[in-house]
């Protein structure tokens, strides 16, 4: 039977950097993902880089973890992070006592601010609202947590680890309070394999109290839901704060070519399919328009929800962002431990601990290279031909480390560098790069890793250009596939579907339903 | 004065002109008509009585609905109007050049460019099926031209599996020199093709294997005849093209439709937005239209209200509710009709926007907001109210209701 030193559960961002983190050290690593990377928390968030602003009053640890880490992930993570700078800034509805308690957290957790004038705050958001009150810059900025944990992934691979999605954990074989066996099946295939490994890193975010007790272990992990909201277009420069307690629409963050919304916290019994509900909207609409009036004239192209797991000191709002490495030798089980809690901001720290926990019970001493090794080099446009030089800035975005297969698969092939889905500028090259990964198994694996279909037209355009690559390698039925993504991205478009965003649907449908007889179902997963 | 010049209010000003009306066409941007698969089957395929060639006139009816209500009570006849209707069609239509399949069932299914006999078997890629079998030859080459993304081999061969018994179908990529340049408009495409193309397409289509043959739409109005034939006895092969919308079959579509409003008599002013309705005493006198350099106020007799459905923009939305931009009509729903099982769900949302229109009288006659008919603006094409409904059937509903506003518009001038 196959063995390895470290198995670590969940490929979202936290499991994703400890795989990278002890690749880097040199351990042994296999890491298993039931749904796709970024399935959980990680891939429905606003994307937003902390400062550490939010959370100096309430979370003083968290607030300093988010200040230091924020740093770190703008040198070895740049090419996914816009480093745009943020804006908190209060309304007449907001507690005035709030401004000073603020600052005084600030400067005591080291996040660093300045305090602006209303007339200077507009001057570098023009569309904030004329009855903000008080302001300060801070340094936040804007995260592609998709890039991002892609980034580890093929970091981790290149440095020696094994990753694979789609792989459900089906049991543990506990021997003499150690895990001896790890069952895990192939969701797709329905493959079974099993593998002894010497540590488990339960990393599973929401479902990590799941995983835990397939071990007979206790582990109390709060789940709590966000919706966000997308809009089309960048509404603001940088990202924009509400200067109060943390509630619901508190912030608005531009990513790529759109402005994310978020968030609403509600407690959820435990970790399921999270559904965005028009009341989410409105609320979330309704909080941000008060930021920024001219959101009201946007134009919404879709909205989603995140499941997150929190450190189960208080719900929701009140408890902290901050995160815990639990080891379970105490409790029954000599080799496991679980990640639980933290902010996408403080991955990589999340993973350091956890991998220095897990070196620890291996007994090696090496210690965590990954606050000083990049994931990615910086840009180099090199000696790229004319079209691919145009492309390769926004290839390197979105793929960091993994950026020269692509660019060498849009210049390998003849219709590489065509563009197939025009609001993303996605090119056939990336796509065909995609679809022939062994990750790839799904439309929606494939949009995910490349933005096709994310922009304005919600792919109505470029479907069938997209799903094309797919359908040349794969045994499904590609109408199926189709179907299968258009119904999953019809959850996300209905909540929001209004003005010419509804028109456009229509479009799609007339299209898609219409001339190709396409179904969209209902999903409810 | 008709107004919006897609398929609808060109033939319903084609009609009028035709009969010696002076006749004024106004349409402000791209058509839907143009984004079209420019087929003009009103029906459903499933409809037709495939082996007689006949149509099934019931169901044909049943499938018009809501238009069929509006026939019984009116004073003309479906048995009357579709005959009329449809050899007027074809003969302003083949006078512009756009060929009629000659594979035609019956002239009330008509598909109006001339490699476009099997259409509907494979060009909505995943309907392959039906017209196919009537191909000679066991053996279909799908040819895909790069740089041209109308016809994915590749992908119609993966779709069409399991769905063309007994048929080798066999996906090719082929590079043309004129065309290697990617990323143009058909149009564009269209005319690198035709300075020098069809040649060497020719030559590539004689070296495969199959005796069938799909291209993409490459031909441009004019040339697509004459360039079709040429494909064939150059290759000696059965070449068609696949239909695909927003490509050369709906601008072509458009162009022989404008050009026969114009060949008809009718004046027609493109780029020219209507921005406003002056109704007196129960009936619209003028409009205002307009252009960056132009401001000009229009009397008529009788207006035909033909602007398209949503994606057209002959409706406006408001959230998530449908508006007269004139705010001179009255919008709603046609009859009563059945409630489907999750209103809330994509079918149940999209439905409820798309059926959503003008509401007309037994005699295509607008009314206002409380209900009362005009005397003399009548409503046609896809801005009726269920006029979108079911969708992917082709333009022959609106081109219908257009022909029969245009009757009742000159009886009643």
């Amino acid at each position: 039977m196959a063995r390895v030193e470290a198995l670590v559960i969940g490929g979202g961002a936290t499991g994703a950097g400890i795989a990278r983190d002890l690749a880097l050290r040199g351990t042994e690593v296999l890491l298993l993902e039931r749904g796709d990377f970024c399935h959980g928390a990680s891939g429905g968030n606003h994307g937003m880089l902390h400062s550490g602003a939010r959370y100096a009053v309430k979370d003083p640890v968290s607030a300093a973890d988010c200040a230091s880490e924020s740093r770190v992930l703008r040198r070895i993570a740049s090419y996914c992070i816009e480093d745009c700078g943020g804006i908190f800034i209060s309304l007449p509805e907001d507690d005035p006592s709030y401004v000073e308690r603020f600052e005084k957290a600030c400067k005591a957790t080291g996040v660093v601010f300045s305090p602006l004038t209303v007339q200077e705050a507009r001057s570098i958001e023009p569309e904030l609202s004329q009855e903000a009150r008080s302001a300060f810059q801070v340094n936040d900025g804007s995260l592609d947590a998709f890039a991002l944990v892609l980034g580890n992934i093929e970091s981790a691979r290149e440095a020696g680890a094994k990753a694979l999605n789609y792989h459900t954990l089906q049991s543990f074989k506990v021997n003499r309070g150690s895990i001896d066996e790890v069952t895990y099946r192939d969701s797709m295939s329905g493959e079974v394999e099993k593998v002894k490994p010497e540590v488990v890193i339960n990393a599973a975010g929401a479902w990590a109290g799941e995983v835990a007790a397939m071990a007979r272990l206790n582990l109390e992990v709060q789940v709590d839901k966000g919706s966000m909201v997308v809009f089309d277009g960048c509404h603001t420069r940088g990202l924009v704060n509400r200067l109060r307690s943390p509630a619901n629409g508190d912030i608005i963050v531009p990513n790529h070519s759109a402005t994310i919304i978020g968030t609403t916290s509600m407690n959820m019994i435990r970790p399921g399919p999270a559904q965005v509900t028009k009341e989410d909207v409105g609320e979330l609409v309704q909080q941000a328009t008060r930021m920024c009036p001219s959101l009201a004239k946007g134009r919404m192209i879709r909205a989603y929800a995140g499941i997150r797991a929190l450190t189960p000191s208080a719900p929701g709002r009140e408890a902290g962002r901050g995160f815990q490495v639990v080891d379970h030798s105490k409790l029954g089980i000599d080799n496991m431990l679980s990640v639980v809690g933290g902010k996408l901001t403080t991955y990589r720290l999340m993973a350091e601990k956890a991998a220095d926990s897990a070196c620890r019970a291996l007994g090696s001493t090496r210690s965590s290279r990954t606050a000083q090794t990049p994931l990615c080099e910086d840009m180099a446009e090199g000696q790229l031909d004319g079209a691919l030089r145009m492309y390769s800035r926004r290839i390197w975005r979105k793929y960091g480390p993994g950026k020269e297969k692509v660019i060498a698969a849009c210049a390998d092939r003849s219709r590489g560098t065509e563009v197939a889905c025009s609001c993303e500028e996605v090119l056939l090259g990336e796509l065909e790069h995609f679809a022939a990964h062994p990750d790839v198994r799904t439309l929606n694996d494939l949009t995910r890793r490349t933005r096709a279909g994310m922009g304005y037209c919600q792919s109505g355009m470029c479907a069938m250009q997209v799903l094309s690559p797919l359908a040349a390698r794969t045994e499904q039925d590609p109408k199926r596939l189709l179907e299968d993504f258009l119904s999953e991205r019809w959850k996300g478009i209905c909540p929001v579907l209004e003005g010419t965003q509804l028109r456009q649907e229509v479009l799609k449908r007339y299209l898609l339903t219409g001339t190709y007889q396409l179904s969209i179902r209902e999903v409810r997963s | 004065m008709v107004i919006g010049h897609g398929a609808s209010g060109l033939m319903a000003a084609s009609a009028l002109a035709g009969q010696n009306n002076n006749v004024l066409v106004v349409g402000k941007g791209t058509t839907s008509t143009s984004l079209s698969t420019g087929c003009v089957s009103y029906i459903r395929k499933d409809i037709l009585k495939q082996e007689r060639g006949e149509i099934d006139l019931e169901a044909l009816a049943r499938s018009v609905h809501p238009f069929n209500d509006i026939m019984e009570r009116g004073s003309l006849t479906l048995e009357e109007v579709l005959p009329e209707m449809s050899s007027f069609f074809l003969r302003s239509l083949s006078d512009q050049g756009l060929g009629m399949t000659d594979d035609a069932f019956h002239f009330f299914d008509m598909l109006t460019n001339a490699g476009t006999s099997y259409s509907c078997s494979i060009a909505p890629y995943f309907t392959a099926s039906g017209r196919l079998d009537r191909l000679e030859g066991g053996r279909l080459a799908l040819v895909g031209i790069e740089g041209q993304r109308d016809l994915d081999p590749r992908l119609i061969a993966s779709m069409s599996h399991g769905q063309l018994p007994g048929r080798r179908v066999r996906p090719y990529w082929r590079k043309l020199a004129c065309m290697s340049k990617g990323g143009m408009t058909a149009t564009e495409a269209a005319l690198r093709f035709q300075g020098g193309g069809q040649e060497e397409l020719a030559k590539i289509i004689s070296h495969l294997d199959e005796e069938n043959v799909a291209i993409p739409p490459l031909f441009g109005l004019h040339s697509m005849q004459k360039g079709m034939s040429m494909l064939c006895s150059e290759s000696g092969k059965n070449v068609f093209e696949l239909v695909t919308p927003m490509s050369l079959p709906g601008i072509r579509f458009q162009e022989a439709m404008e050009r026969a409003a114009v060949g008809n008599g009718c004046r027609l002013l493109r780029n020219h937005l209507v921005t406003r309705l002056e109704v007196k005493g129960g009936r619209v006198v003028s409009a205002l239209i307009e252009t960056p350099t132009r401001k000009q106020l229009v009397h008529f007799n009788s207006l035909i209200l033909a602007t398209g459905d949503l994606v057209g923009g002959g409706l406006s939305l408001v959230g998530r509710e449908v508006v007269d931009p004139f705010s001179t009509f009255k919008v709603g729903k046609f009859g009563e009709l059945e409630t489907l099982p999750g209103q809330t769900g994509y079918d149940g949302i999209m439905r409820q926007v798309i059926e959503t229109g003008y509401l007309v009288t037994n005699e295509m006659r607008l009314m206002s907001k409380d209900g009362t008919p005009f005397e003399n603006a009548f409503g046609a094409g896809a801005a009726l109210a269920s006029f979108s409904f079911p969708t992917g059937v082709g333009l022959g509903g609106e081109l219908l209701t257009a022909w029969v506003a245009a009757e009742y518009a000159r009886e009643g001038s």
